[in-house]
C-alpha cells in the first residue's frame, strides 16, 4: 500500500517536472527582448516574466511571440465575422491583418479572439488581447483611466439607428412611445437608447442580451418593436435575417459613433506603432498608393510616398518597427480604401456608400497627419 | 522491565507521522499564500500600468455615478439614478426568481418524489420519466430551450391568444388581469394585516385545542375563516367612508399623459401625486367644448397615459374608486398596459430552474422515503393509519432528517443558477454587474461585489436551512 502511495507521487512528480519543463520555454521567448537582469537572480520561472512585460512593450513582446492576438467581433459580416471553416473576415479584421503585416511583416500572424461587448476592454485591460478592433464606439470614459483604453484613430464614422416592422406603422423615433427594443449589453448603443428616448419623454423596454446575435433573433421572433445599434450593424444584421424585405431602418441617426481601434492605455511605444500603422493606410489612400500599385511607387520621388514606404526617413525605426512597415502591410492588406470596397463597398452584398467616411479632400472625415 | 526490541525507540523526526502531518501542512499552506500573493501582485501591478493617473487605486466612486442605461424589469428603475441602485435592482430581480424557484422546486420535487414511491404504476412512470429526462440534460440548454423552443413560439402582440376574461398570452409575456388596490384601498392594508394577525392566533388556538383533545389538524380552516372575516368586515368599512379630493382645472404634460394632481394643503395649489396615492383612480378628460375625450385611469404609479388622443384635453376629473379594482390588460400603444405581466425573460428563467431543480430534489425525497425502514410503514398499518396519514405523519418526518442536507445544496444551486439569466437576458444581479463593469471598468469591483452577494444568499440559506435541521434532527437523551 505504501509502496503503491510512494509510486503514485513520485509519477506526480515526474509529471509536474516535465510539464514545468515543456511550459518553460514559452515565457522565456517574452522575456528574453527585455533587460535580462531578473533571469539569473530569480529562481522562480513564473515571477519574473510578469515585470517583464510590465516593463518591455508589446511591440517586443508581439515580436517575440510572432503572432498578433486580435480582439474581434465573430457576428457581424463586413465588419468582423467568422465563418464555418473558422475564417475571419471584414472590415476591422483587415485592421488586425494590417497591424500585424507592419509589425511582423506578415499579415497571416493573428491570432483572433471574440470580444463580447461586456468583456472586450477587461480583455484588452488584462493583455488577453494585443489590440482591440471590434466595432468600438471611442468615448470619453473608455479612453479615461477609468476604463483605461487608449484609442487608435476612427477607422468608421458611424450613427446608431433603429430597425423596426414596416408594418408596424412607426416612422421615427417619436412614434416609438412605450415601445420594447432589443439591444446589446455593453455597448454605447444601450446607453444612447435611454438618452434619446429620455429626451424626447419617451418611455421604452430595453430587453438586453449579451451578444448581437441573440439581440437580433429576439427581434426578428417579435419579442421587441424595434432593434438598434450603429447603423453599419443594422445594415450588416439584415443579410442574417429570416425576412429582411419586412424591416427598414429609420432615418433617425441617435448618436454619434466614431468606432476605433483600441489598445492598453499603459503601453505609449505601442500605442504609437498601431495608431501610425493605421494612418499609414488612410495616408496610402490619400496618396494614391495601393496594394497593385505599390511595386511603382516604391520609385516614386514624390517625398511623402517616399517617407510612407520607407525609402527615406526612417519611419518605422522611430516606432521601434521595420522601416518597410507600411509596404508589408500595403501589400499583404492594402489602403484604406482598398479594405473598404473589399468589406462594405459595392460588390459585397452590404453595399455601404462611404458617406463620412470618404477622405477629407472628397468631403469625407479621414484626414491623417502627416508622415514625417 | 521489557527493554523494546528496537535499538533506537523514537523514531527520526521525518519518520513521525506528527512531524509529516504538520510539515504537509504548511507546505500546502506556503503554496497557497504564494499562489494568492501571485495572483494578487499580478493584479495590482497590471492595474498600476493602467491607471497611471490614480495609481491603481480600487474606487467604489463608480456605485453613486449616473447608470444611463435601462432595465427592463423589476423595481422601477430610471436611466438617471445610480449604478448601485441598479445594481440592487438586479439582486431584487435574482431574489425575486430564487425564491420563487425554490418554492416551485420544493413543491415539484416533493410530489414527483412522493410518486417515485407510489403504488400507482402510471405515476411511477411518469415520475420517473419526468426525473431521468430533466437531471441529465444540461441546465443552459433546458433554459433556451423554453425561452427559444417555447416562449418565443408563442404568437405575436398584435393577435394575441386571450386566456379567456384572464388575460393575453404572448412572445412578449403573459398579461393577466390582477386585483389591485385603489387609492383608497391603502385604508384597507391596515385591515389586511389586522386580519392575518387574527387569523394566526385563531390557527394556533385550534391547533393546541386539537391537540389536547389528541385529534389531529393544523387549525388552519379556522384560521383563514376568522381572518377572512376581518378582512371582509374592513373592505365594507373602507368602501363606506372611502372619498377622494376631487380636481377640477388640468393641464396635460404631453397631450398624452400626465399625473395626477392633488390640493394637498388644502391652499389651492396643485401638486402632483406619484407618491401612489392615486393608484388606479377613474378619469375622463373633457376637451375646450367640455365633450368627454378619453376615458382611463391611472396606473399603480399615479401616471396615467391615454394612447393617440384625438383632441387636445383641457379639463380633468376624476371619481372614488373602490378599494379594490380587477385590473385589465389592455393593448395600449405597442404593449399591454394594466393587469400584471409575466416576461419571456422571467418565465423562461423561472421554469428552467425549478423544473430542473425539482427532479433532483425528487431523487433526494425518494432517497429520505426509502431511508425510512419498512417496519414504519407496517407498524402503521397495523395501527390502521392510511397510506397518507403514514407518509404525513410516520415517514417524512422521518425522511426530513435524510432530506434537509442534500436539499440544502440544491436550494443553493438553484439560487446560483440563476446567473444564467444572462442567456436570456433576464436583468439579474450578474447581468447588471457586466454592465455595470463594462461602462466603468471597475472589474474587480465588480466581481467582489458579485461574489459577497451570492455568498451572502447562500450563508444566509445554509443558516436558515441548518437551523431547520437542528429542529427536525433527532433529539438524543
Amino acid at each position: 500500500m505504501n509502496k503503491r502511495l510512494t509510486m503514485v507521487a513520485i509519477s506526480l512528480l515526474i509529471i509536474a517536472v516535465v510539464y514545468s519543463a515543456c511550459a518553460a520555454p514559452a515565457p522565456a521567448p517574452a522575456a528574453a527582448p527585455a533587460p535580462a537582469e531578473s533571469v539569473a537572480t530569480e529562481p522562480a520561472a513564473a515571477e519574473p516574466a510578469a515585470p517583464a512585460e510590465q516593463a518591455g512593450s508589446l511591440i517586443d513582446t508581439v515580436k517575440a511571440r510572432g503572432k498578433l492576438i486580435c480582439g474581434v467581433n465573430n457576428q457581424v459580416p463586413g465588419f468582423g465575422n467568422v465563418d464555418a471553416n473558422g475564417n475571419y473576415s471584414g472590415f476591422d479584421v483587415d485592421f488586425c491583418r494590417a497591424v500585424a503585416a507592419g509589425v511582423l511583416g506578415d499579415a497571416s500572424a493573428v491570432e483572433y479572439r471574440y470580444a463580447s461587448g461586456n468583456d472586450r476592454f477587461t480583455l484588452v485591460k488584462s493583455g488577453e488581447v494585443d489590440v482591440l478592433f471590434r466595432n468600438t464606439t471611442w468615448t470619453l470614459t473608455r479612453d479615461s483611466a477609468e476604463v483605461g483604453m487608449e484609442f487608435m484613430p476612427v477607422t468608421f464614422y458611424d450613427g446608431q439607428g433603429m430597425m423596426v416592422r414596416k408594418s408596424s406603422g412607426i416612422t421615427s423615433i417619436a412614434d416609438m412611445d412605450g415601445a420594447t427594443v432589443c439591444v446589446q449589453s455593453g455597448t454605447t448603443t444601450e446607453l444612447n437608447l435611454a438618452d434619446v428616448f429620455r429626451a424626447q419623454e419617451l418611455e421604452f423596454t430595453p430587453v438586453v442580451f449579451e451578444d448581437n446575435d441573440k439581440t437580433l433573433a429576439a427581434y426578428d421572433e417579435g419579442r421587441c418593436d424595434g432593434f438598434t445599434t450603429d447603423k453599419s450593424g443594422l445594415v450588416s444584421s439584415m443579410t442574417k435575417m429570416a425576412d429582411p424585405s419586412e424591416h427598414m431602418i429609420l432615418e433617425d441617426t441617435m448618436s454619434k459613433e466614431p468606432l476605433a481601434g483600441a489598445v492598453f492605455q499603459g503601453d505609449p511605444a505601442w500605442a504609437d506603432a498601431v495608431r501610425w500603422i493605421v494612418n499609414g493606410l488612410i495616408e496610402a489612400e490619400e496618396s494614391g498608393v495601393t496594394s497593385q500599385n505599390i511595386n511603382e511607387m516604391l520609385g516614386s520621388e514624390n517625398p511623402t510616398i517616399k517617407r510612407l514606404l520607407g525609402v527615406e526617413g526612417e519611419m518605422g525605426a522611430k516606432l521601434g518597427l521595420a522601416n518597410d512597415f507600411m509596404v508589408q502591410a500595403l501589400t499583404q492588406v492594402g489602403n484604406y480604401g482598398e479594405i473598404y470596397d473589399r468589406n462594405l463597398g459595392p460588390d459585397t452584398p452590404f453595399n455601404l456608400p462611404r458617406g463620412v467616411n470618404a477622405l477629407w479632400s472628397q468631403g469625407g472625415l479621414l484626414y491623417t497627419p502627416p508622415f514625417r | 522491565m521489557a527493554r523494546s526490541i528496537f535499538p533506537n525507540p523514537k523514531p527520526p523526526f521525518y519518520r513521525d507521522t506528527r512531524t509529516i502531518a504538520v510539515l504537509v501542512q504548511l507546505v500546502f499552506l506556503v503554496g497557497v499564500l504564494l499562489a494568492g500573493w501571485f495572483l494578487y501582485n499580478n493584479m495590482t501591478t497590471r492595474l498600476a500600468a493602467a491607471n497611471t493617473t490614480t495609481g491603481g487605486a480600487l474606487s467604489w466612486n463608480f456605485l453613486s455615478q449616473t447608470a444611463g442605461f435601462g432595465i427592463s424589469e423589476g423595481p422601477a428603475f430610471q436611466p438617471e439614478e445610480s449604478y448601485g441602485r441598479a445594481y440592487w435592482v438586479g439582486v431584487v430581480n435574482t431574489l425575486r426568481v430564487g425564491l420563487t424557484g425554490v418554492l416551485l422546486a420544493t413543491v415539484v420535487g416533493l410530489l414527483a418524489g412522493v410518486a417515485r414511491v407510489s403504488n400507482n404504476w402510471l405515476l411511477r412512470q411518469l415520475a420517473g420519466v419526468y426525473v431521468d429526462l430533466f437531471r441529465s440534460t444540461p441546465l443552459l440548454v433546458q433554459l433556451l430551450f423554453w425561452y427559444v423552443g417555447v416562449i418565443a413560439a408563442l404568437p405575436n402582440i398584435q393577435d394575441a391568444a386571450e386566456l379567456g376574461n384572464l388575460g393575453y398570452l404572448t412572445n412578449r409575456g403573459m398579461y393577466l388581469s390582477w386585483p389591485q388596490l385603489t387609492a383608497t384601498g391603502l385604508a384597507w392594508n391596515g385591515w389586511l394585516l389586522g386580519g392575518g394577525g387574527v387569523a394566526v392566533v385563531v390557527a394556533w388556538l385550534q391547533r393546541r385545542r386539537l391537540r389536547r383533545s389528541g385529534r389531529l389538524g393544523s387549525g388552519l380552516l379556522a384560521g383563514v375563516v376568522a381572518g377572512g372575516i376581518v378582512a371582509a368586515a374592513g373592505y365594507a368599512v373602507v368602501a363606506a367612508n372611502a372619498t377622494l379630493p376631487t380636481a377640477t382645472t388640468y393641464e396635460l404634460r404631453r397631450g398624452d399623459r400626465g399625473t395626477l394632481f392633488e390640493d394637498r394643503n388644502g391652499n389651492g395649489t396643485l401638486e402632483p401625486a406619484i407618491d401612489q396615492t392615486l393608484a388606479h383612480v377613474p378619469i375622463t378628460l373633457y376637451g375646450a367644448q367640455d365633450e368627454v375625450v378619453a376615458h382611463g385611469s391611472t396606473e399603480q404609479d399615479g401616471t396615467f397615459r391615454f394612447a393617440d388622443l384625438p383632441a387636445e384635453a383641457v379639463r380633468l376629473t376624476w371619481s372614488t374608486p373602490p378599494p379594490l379594482v380587477l385590473s385589465e390588460p389592455q393593448r395600449q400603444g405597442f404593449n399591454f398596459r394594466g393587469g400584471v405581466s409575466l416576461t419571456p425573460e422571467f418565465a423562461a428563467l423561472l421554469l428552467a430552474l425549478f423544473v430542473y431543480t425539482g427532479a433532483f430534489i425528487a431523487e433526494i425525497v425518494r432517497a429520505g422515503i426509502s431511508a425510512v425502514g419498512k417496519g414504519q410503514w407496517e407498524a402503521s398499518r397495523a395501527l390502521g393509519l392510511s397510506t397518507g396519514a403514514t407518509l404525513q405523519m410516520i415517514v417524512l418526518p422521518q425522511a426530513l432528517r435524510v432530506i434537509i442536507p442534500p436539499l440544502t445544496s440544491q436550494y443553493l444551486n438553484l439560487v446560483k443558477n440563476s446567473s444564467l439569466a444572462i442567456a436570456v437576458g433576464y436583468p439579474d444581479l450578474f447581468n447588471v454587474s457586466r454592465t455595470i463593469v463594462n461602462q466603468t471598468g471597475a472589474e474587480v469591483q465588480g466581481i467582489v461585489l458579485v461574489m459577497a452577494t451570492y455568498l451572502t444568499f447562500s450563508l444566509v440559506t445554509s443558516l436558515f436551512m441548518n437551523w431547520y435541521n437542528r429542529r427536525v434532527a433527532l433529539v438524543e437523551r
